[in-house]
């Protein structure tokens, strides 16, 4: 301290007006960025692990309310994921139509249970109703598309055909029923029953939530994960972090 | 620079700007207070994230337990009366021809079986033999109809069914990749659900008739998949069958009477006993209380970091003394709790008593 202010009284002995030195300016400026290309690393990472949490707890979140509205109201309910494009996806690599980041719900109600839509008549042919708009995963993030990653999105849980096209399918709006229109024909889906689910019950189901960069990656190459693990038979939920 | 004004300091006559010490100076300053801001921020996030961690693993065991009630309430012997023979080797069969192949009497009979008691080897009846610091408490196999099925929706097909605790690590239940990209495994005291589906139930399997297997005895077997994990961090489990309260009164008895040692079998071996038939064979118990005890997850990561690969609170958890005797549940209870407390783990005890819908305790019998 003593030293420099003495150097700086020399100058301004010298040179009354006195700012910063071009010198001085460079060190205090290579200063802070050596302090930010420390700093930043971490903090990126924080930010990024903090928007995976986000959208991990998100399909967590989405998973265990379809499964509790299977045991509550003691409907099948079928999940299904659902392809959402994104502007980044060219860059990493997604397959058409983007890479799986949307959930949807559909409840099941059988024939001769009350038809939702005008609260008397039995339903004569079974019906499934949209309840809510699909949840998508925050920009940034999306669900792994490896094969080992998320087992879920694999061609076991792909649509057969048929079988989405012969249950009538209307979506739950402000303005009351409205049919429902298919957003894609490219999705995967499984079925929770109150006490199961349609999964077969000697695999193991999980599906991954991962940074948007490594989601057409092998497992070896993620940086980081948000895997949600579900019971074919129990329906229970786990998770799954580094 | 040249004309440095704006870096006028008050009062002091020559005008000049900060030196460079001054400004690494304040630097340095800013740099200390974020370091107390973000290390402040890490402990707020820390305390949030292990209430949640806290409120869902309860949630996770109160699932388990609603799991464990359901089931146990439906768990079904239908029993069926038939005839006896005293004069046959298998007092269910008729002796071969020139025997006095007449019946002595009815008895009530059941394939089915609902047998609870402690878990670990040694017990008698043999419940899943584990060794006793891998699985705490008491274990129950029974059968009811449930309706698992792994090809069919059937309503109310029967299947196998049971609880029990086992500690071990996720190796088996979690995703295979996490084993490559080397995420350790987490030991943990783990309640598990054996359910047999319809086709795989051996209940009638003839070959089980002959020897000392139980139907029950695949419960480990390919792990996740006879037996799931139903929660994690479940340190005990007790099942103890009773009596209705009114029925314990009019027989002068206790409620725990009917399983003193907490050990039940609705079955006595591979065939009906030689003494004459009670009113107590062959039945359910009409009441079971269900008592579980779970830990928060914070508290066994902490174990984990202990003890490792080993079954944490293994003094705590001893079975030499606890829940032996059901005259003793209340003392046992306590201590356990006691004990838990001292070594600062943050639990829960669900408790209740269930009544099994299709017990018909003390209704007719043979002779």
């Amino acid at each position: 301290m003593m030293k420099s202010h003495s150097i700086c009284g020399t100058r301004n002995h010298r040179e009354p007006a006195n700012g910063f030195t071009l010198i001085e300016l460079m060190v205090v400026v290579a200063v802070v960025a050596l302090l930010l290309a420390l700093v930043m690393p971490g903090l990126m990472g924080t930010l990024g692990a903090s928007k995976l949490t986000q959208a991990g707890d998100k399909m967590a979140g989405f998973l265990s309310e379809a499964q509790s509205r299977a045991y509550g109201q003691g409907r099948p309910v079928e999940v299904r994921f659902y392809r959402v494009p994104s502007a980044e996806d060219s860059m990493q690599g997604a397959p058409a139509g983007g890479f799986f980041r949307g959930g949807l719900m559909l409840e099941y109600f059988q024939p001769g249970e009350t038809d939702p839509r005008t609260g008397t008549a039995a339903l004569a042919r079974p019906l499934a109703v949209v309840r809510q708009a699909m949840v998508v995963l925050p920009e940034g993030t999306a669900m792994s598309e490896d094969a080992q990653m998320s087992t879920l999105l694999g061609l076991a849980t792909r649509p057969s055909g048929q079988n989405a096209m012969v249950v009538e399918t209307v979506m739950k709006t402000a303005n009351g029923y409205e049919p429902f229109l298919p957003l894609s024909e490219e999705y995967r889906s499984f079925v929770l029953y109150p006490e199961t689910t349609s999964l077969d019950s000697e695999s193991k189901w999980h599906l991954a939530v991962v940074p948007e960069t490594d989601a057409a990656r092998p497992p070896a190459a993620v940086t980081n994960y948000y895997t949600l693990l579900v019971d074919p038979v129990t329906t229970r939920l786990s998770i799954y972090r580094p | 620079m040249q004309n440095p004004t704006s870096f006028k300091s008050h009062g002091s006559g020559p005008t000049r700007g900060f030196t460079l010490v001054e400004l690494l100076v304040s630097f340095s300053v800013l740099a200390i207070l974020l370091l107390v801001i973000s290390s402040m921020l890490e402990h707020v996030q820390r305390a949030w994230r292990q209430s949640t961690a806290k409120v869902s693993s309860f949630r996770e065991a109160r699932r388990a337990f609603d799991r464990i009630t359901h089931a146990l309430s439906q768990a079904d012997l239908n029993p069926y009366l038939c005839y006896r023979y005293d004069g046959s080797t298998n007092p269910l069969l008729p002796p071969g021809k020139g025997a006095n192949e007449a019946p002595s009497g009815y008895v009530r009979y059941s394939e089915l079986q609902f047998v609870t008691g402690l878990s670990s080897s040694g017990a008698s009846p043999q419940l899943t033999s584990l060794a006793e610091s891998l699985s705490p408490g008491h274990a129950v196999f029974f059968q009811a109809p449930l309706g698992d099925s792994k090809d069919y929706r059937l309503p109310t097909s029967l299947n196998g069914c049971g609880f029990y605790i086992k500690f071990g690590d996720d190796s088996a239940l979690r995703p295979d990749y996490l084993a490559a990209l080397g995420k350790p495994p987490s030991y943990r005291y783990r309640m598990y659900e054996y359910r047999s589906p319809t086709e795989r139930n051996r209940v009638y399997d003839p070959t089980l008739k002959t020897g000392s297997a139980a139907w029950y005895g695949d419960f480990d077997q390919n792990a996740p998949l006879r037996s799931r994990a139903i929660a994690n961090n479940i340190l005990m489990l007790v099942i103890s069958p009773q009596l209705s309260p009114s029925d314990a009164e009019t027989a002068r008895v206790a409620a725990t009477s009917i399983a003193p040692s907490y050990t039940y079998d609705s079955q006595y071996g591979a065939t009906l006993p030689s003494r004459p038939q009670l009113s107590t064979d062959y039945q359910l118990p009409p009441l079971v209380m269900i008592t579980l005890v779970a830990m928060d997850e914070s508290s066994a990561i902490n174990m984990q970091l202990d003890a490792g690969s080993n079954p944490p609170l293994q003094r705590e958890l001893s079975q030499s003394s606890l829940f032996r005797n059901a005259a003793r549940y209340a003392t046992d209870m306590e201590t356990l709790t006691g004990l838990l407390v001292d070594r600062k783990v943050n639990f829960r005890v669900f408790t209740a008593t269930v009544p099994i819908r299709s017990s018909k305790w003390g209704a007719g019998t043979g002779t």
